[in-house]
């Protein structure tokens, strides 16, 4: 098991997120991950690398227990799990190069072979022509796959992603699925996506999860729980895929 | 919270703020003391060096070749070898300098360099500049030379002057500065001004003076107390409060001379302070409604309005002048209203006239009557002696008249012819005698008579000389007064000796007349008697009518006779010589000498007429102001430092007569440093301030640019000391929890803390001052401060989030996250410029 969450819990003052959730992913499986807004999932994902810190519940990543770190190694470990934001959360001063091989340099790589690592890693996003373009000279796309090339530059074990396509322009989303779709393909990275893209969901996941109330209501492969859902939440997304 | 604690970026915001309060504190400092050696320098080229000058001039710059002359020919006159250097011209004034040679460094000089250049053209004035120097300032001009006297005697004084109402204290060198200045303060800690604080407005300056007066008089002999001045009317402004001090003293005079006039209102009508009546005078056409003043008409104006009446000044014309008292108001124009009442002339002014010339006609006619006595008679002594010698006589008489009684034959009835002419011859004797006796004793009568009316007359004189009106009116005007006062006690002493000797004589008299008019009697019957004798015939058969009239003089002439054996003629006679050597021997009153005294102070009387009063009156109030106490409601008296302040407290308040009256304490100067020493430190505080406004501006620099990206942060972590979940049951308790924890969250408390840390020791290392505030103020002023960059911390110096979690994903510590993320983000300032060294993707 690449990732296994037992019993998770989070409140928020006397707001209940999350209310025991308990989920595995295999190694280089892809998990999506679909509910309704407010539901737990970003909460869910962030206490995975403690982004969040959860009330109780265990997070294993990599046979690792992540709620049992101290900070030292808390953040050695987040090295391993790459996150790619909603907001894409690029550093605004630095080009996007820098951007991708800043956390190599500030982990001690010497500033060559991260700035190769880097670029290697934009190109992948199809972003090797704009090396030295700041976040404000990018598009939305553009910018969310330079989010996606500072994950993967680290070379990460799993990729959380929480709804990365959200905040873009409709006709910017297909260029950053269309990367998503490539790095799933590639199949050696477990990757947990919170999306709403039921498409790619449908076509790229291993295994889809329904969240409902910070609870998970139904899991499965994507053509079970679509075509014969047994959740509510399940039916819901059923009804949206006929339409 | 473990992060911040753990992480090494407390570290850096250690160093972020040691060197942010250093390098304020020097750069503050330095900018300070630039500007410091700045003015300096420029204080030097305004004033030259120390003791360079002696003497600064100023005056308007288009004027300013004329006041150079005239500096220059006063120089040449006065002080040759003097030099004269001009010096910079600022806002339209320009300067001079002048340095004296050492032979005019004198008090003599300095206190007469007023007078030397007096006047000077383009409004020129001059300040002393010799050093070293000191000033004391406010001392009252009437002490002035009680301090100057003390501080000319300290070893390192040369002389004191008169600088303006300042003491100018020239020292001998400027090693014994610090030595002079001690001494004089010595001196001036030996002294105090008790200020006793009045009501305001309850006392005029008329009323102040005396009451101070009382006041320092009361004082003086309290035991322990052998020195009270008072000094109300000297304030610090020396001679304005002199001249003050005898207008008022003059006004005092010239009232208590004036006519006394009261205005009786006619039914109906009422006067206000200001109104101007007018009264028929020397004017030719009597006062008619309607019509125009003339100018020998007599003018009152009301002085006064109140319970006891109202008063008025005569202010054209004179009380002599007046012919009738009816008063017409006047109108505008010179225009006369109708008449509004009546007045009451007294003028005390003829009153005095009047008492002087009487005293004078009473004196000389007293004399007279003195020196004519003494003369013609020599006194009442002659009566006595005379009537001692008809008591001889008498006795021979009725000898005579014995034996003439014995020698009457029986049956003829005739008498011994020679013992009839012997006894008719004693009789006309005595006669003669008698009658001269007679003529004495009227002199004594009259006398006593002048002396009598003398003292009538000397009681009036008396009234009005002796009068408290007058001596009230003339205390304090030195001459007039004392001779006055002289007068009054010359004029008692010679009333109280002319009393007991009208007393003495008058004694005598009474003593004497029944005796006196005996022996008249006696002398009568006897030359009728002898008339007969000589004319009928000596036939004194008894029961005859000579025999009859014979036996009737025998028997009147016991009469006398034993009338005369009861008189005691020595005690009369010792009597009556105390009298008439007190009179005219040994006596201290020399009247002639009193006349004369009494003419001259008559004819020292001013001789004014009212209305001339009445106008400088009017003219003093003006510049006095009305009669108010110009130097304000209080009394001024100098006296030891050392007395016993609960006595003369005490004693004050009775004679002021207001246990309540305040009473404080003021030094009797204040020593003050020479322009030099003045501006050097007025530099130091201006120094003190700059660096003061620069450490702030950089505070609120390091605040803006720095420190609050650090409360940001701190407030975007709510970060805070206190536990985070308490379980409360109530809701109101949990907001009243929650608020609590906003307001002591660290970054409040950080803000507090450093903005006070901050403030107090870039303050206390800069050198920086703020009047009237110390550092634990800074410091709270600081903190305050801080709290209010901190509630506007998110506006001013915003934190991006997002990318923090980016950085927080990406596994870096908070320390990096800071250096390498937010602080590049933030603004640019000194966090900025230290974090350079550390960042590592420039
Ligand atoms: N920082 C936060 N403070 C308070 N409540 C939060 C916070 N983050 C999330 N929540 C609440 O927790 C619940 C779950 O949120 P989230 O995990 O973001 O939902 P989703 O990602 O499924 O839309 C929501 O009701 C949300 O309002
Ligand atoms: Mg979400």
């Amino acid at each position: 098991m690449m990732l296994q969450i037992h019993g998770l819990y989070k409140n928020y003052g006397h707001k209940r997120a999350l209310n025991g959730v308990d989920l595995e992913v295999a190694r280089g499986e892809t998990v999506v991950i679909m509910g309704p807004s407010g539901c737990g999932k970003s909460t869910t994902i962030r206490c995975i690398n403690r982004l969040t810190e959860p009330d109780a519940g265990e997070v294993i990543v990599g046979g690792q227990l992540i709620t049992g770190l101290d900070l030292p190694h808390l953040l050695e470990a987040r090295r391993k799990i790459g996150f790619v934001f909603q907001h894409f959360n690029l550093i605004q001063r630095l080009s996007a190069l820098d951007n991708v091989a800043m956390a190599l340099r500030l982990h001690g790589m010497d500033v060559e072979e991260a700035n190769g690592r880097a670029e290697i890693a934009l190109g992948k996003v199809g972003l090797g022509h704009k090396l030295r373009e700041k976040p404000n000279e990018l598009s939305g796309g553009e910018q969310q796959r330079v989010g996606i090339a500072r994950a993967l530059a680290l070379e990460p074990e799993i990729m959380l992603w929480d709804e990365p396509t959200a905040s873009l322009d409709p006709i910017l989303v297909g260029e950053v699925i269309e990367v998503m779709e490539e790095l799933v393909s590639e199949g050696r990275t477990t990757m947990v996506i919170v999306t709403h893209e039921l498409s790619f969901a449908r076509r790229a996941a291993d295994r889809i999860v329904f969240m409902d109330k910070g609870q998970i209501v139904e899991s499965g492969p994507p053509e079970i729980v679509f075509e014969q859902p047994v959740s509510e939440i399940g039916r819901k997304y059923q009804s949206l895929l006929r339409h | 919270m473990k992060i911040l604690r753990k992480d090494t970026f407390v570290k850096d915001i250690t160093i972020l703020l040691l060197v942010g309060i250093v390098v304020s504190a020097v750069f503050a400092a330095g900018f300070a003391m630039a500007t410091d050696k700045y003015f300096a320098k420029a204080v030097t080229g305004v004033i030259g060096d120390y003791g360079e000058y002696d003497l600064l001039f100023q005056g308007r710059e288009e004027l300013k070749t004329a006041l150079a002359r005239r500096i220059k020919e006063v120089i040449a006159e006065r002080f040759p070898g003097a030099t004269l250097k001009p010096g910079i011209t600022v806002a339209g004034k320009s300067t001079f300098f002048v340095t004296l040679p050492s032979k005019y460094h004198t008090k003599e000089v300095f206190d007469n360099l007023d007078y030397y250049f007096k006047s000077l053209p383009g409004s020129g004035s001059f300040s002393i500049m010799t050093e070293p120097k000191l000033h004391i300032t406010s001392i009252p001009s009437a002490i002035f030379d009680v301090i100057a006297s003390e501080v000319e005697k300290l070893p390192g004084v040369d002389f004191t002057f008169h600088d303006g109402s300042n003491m100018g204290v020239i020292m001998k060198s400027s090693k014994v500065a610090t030595e002079v200045e001690d001494g004089i303060k010595q001196i001036l800690n030996k002294y105090q001004i008790l200020e006793v604080r009045l009501e305001k407005g309850s006392y005029s300056s008329e009323d102040l003076l005396t009451l101070s007066k009382n006041v320092s008089q009361s004082l003086i002999g309290i035991k322990g107390i052998d020195y009270a001045k008072d000094i109300t009317m000297s304030g610090s402004s020396g001679d304005y409060q002199y001249l003050m001090n005898t207008l008022s003293e003059v006004k005092k005079f010239l009232l208590s001379y004036a006519a006394e006039v009261k205005v009786v209102p006619a039914e109906g009508q009422t006067l206000e302070v200001g109104d101007l009546l007018v009264l028929n005078g020397k004017n030719e056409k009597p006062l008619k409604a309607g019509g125009v003043m003339e100018p020998l008409n007599v003018v009152v104006k009301v002085t006064s309005v109140d319970s006891s009446g109202v008063q008025g000044l005569i202010i054209q014309g004179d009380a002599e002048y007046l012919t009738d008292m009816s008063a017409y108001k006047l109108l505008t124009n010179d225009k006369i209203g109708s008449v509004v009442g009546t007045v009451e002339v007294s003028s005390r002014k003829a009153q005095l006239v009047y008492a002087m010339d009487q005293g004078v006609k009473l004196l000389t006619k007293l004399d007279q009557a003195v020196e004519d006595y003494n003369n013609s008679t020599g006194g009442a002594g002659l009566t006595v002696s005379g009537i001692e010698k008809a008591y001889k006589q008498l006795v021979q008489v009725k000898q005579a008249l014995g034996g003439m009684k014995s020698g009457i034959n029986g049956l003829t009835g005739k008498v011994d012819n020679s013992s009839l002419s012997k006894m008719v011859n004693l009789i006309s004797g005595v006669g003669d005698d008698l009658d001269y006796l007679a003529k004495n004793f009227g002199r004594v009568q009259i006398l006593e008579n002048r002396f009598e009316q003398a003292l009538n007359g000397l009681d009036t004189a008396q009234l009005v000389i002796g009068s408290p009106m007058l001596q009230n009116a003339f205390s304090g005007t030195g001459g007039v007064f004392d001779k006055l006062v002289s007068l009054n006690d010359q004029l008692t002493s010679v009333e109280e000796s002319l009393r007991s000797r009208v007393q003495k004589l008058d004694d005598f008299i009474n003593q004497f007349n029944p005796l006196v008019s005996v022996l008249v009697s006696w002398r009568n019957k006897a030359n009728a008697f002898a008339e007969q004798v000589n004319d009928f015939g000596a036939v004194f058969t008894p029961g005859s009518e000579n025999y009859e009239q014979m036996m009737d003089l025998i028997d009147s002439t016991d009469e006398v006779l034993s009338g005369i054996t009861g008189f005691d003629m020595d005690e009369v006679k010792s009597g009556l010589s105390v009298v008439t050597d007190r009179i005219f021997g040994s006596d201290k009153v020399d009247l002639s000498a009193l006349i004369t005294e009494l003419e001259k102070v008559k004819n020292s009387l001013p001789n004014l007429l009212d209305e001339e009063i009445g106008n400088s009156v009017e003219l003093i109030d003006k510049y006095v102001g009305g009669g108010d106490a110009s130097t304000g409601d209080r009394i001024q008296i100098f006296t030891k430092a050392n007395v016993d302040r609960t006595v003369v407290d005490a004693a004050i308040k009775d004679a002021v007569g207001d246990s309540e009256v305040g009473i404080s304490t003021l030094p009797a100067g204040t020593i003050q440093l020479d322009v030099r020493g003045e501006l050097y430190k007025i530099l130091g505080e201006v120094r003190s301030v700059i660096a003061a406004l620069v450490v702030t501006i950089l505070w609120i620099l390091t605040f803006i640019l720095d420190h609050s990206l650090i409360i940001s942060m701190l407030k975007q972590m709510r970060f805070s000391f206190l536990p985070k979940h308490v379980d409360f049951r109530s809701g109101l308790m949990k907001k009243g929890y929650q608020l609590i924890q906003k307001i002591f969250s660290a970054a409040n408390l950080y803000a507090f803390v450093i903005g006070g840390v901050w403030l107090v020791m870039t303050f206390w290392l800069a050198g920086a001052e703020v009047p009237y505030l110390q550092l634990w103020h800074l410091g709270i002023i600081g903190g305050v401060l801080g709290i209010f960059i901190s509630i506007l911390a998110e506006k001013i110096n915003p934190i991006n989030q997002d990318e923090i979690m980016a950085g927080l994903s990406l596994g870096l510590p908070f320390k990096t996250i800071m250096r390498e993320i937010v602080i590049p983000a933030g603004r640019p300032g000194m966090l900025q410029i230290l974090n350079r060294w550390k960042m590592q993707l420039r």
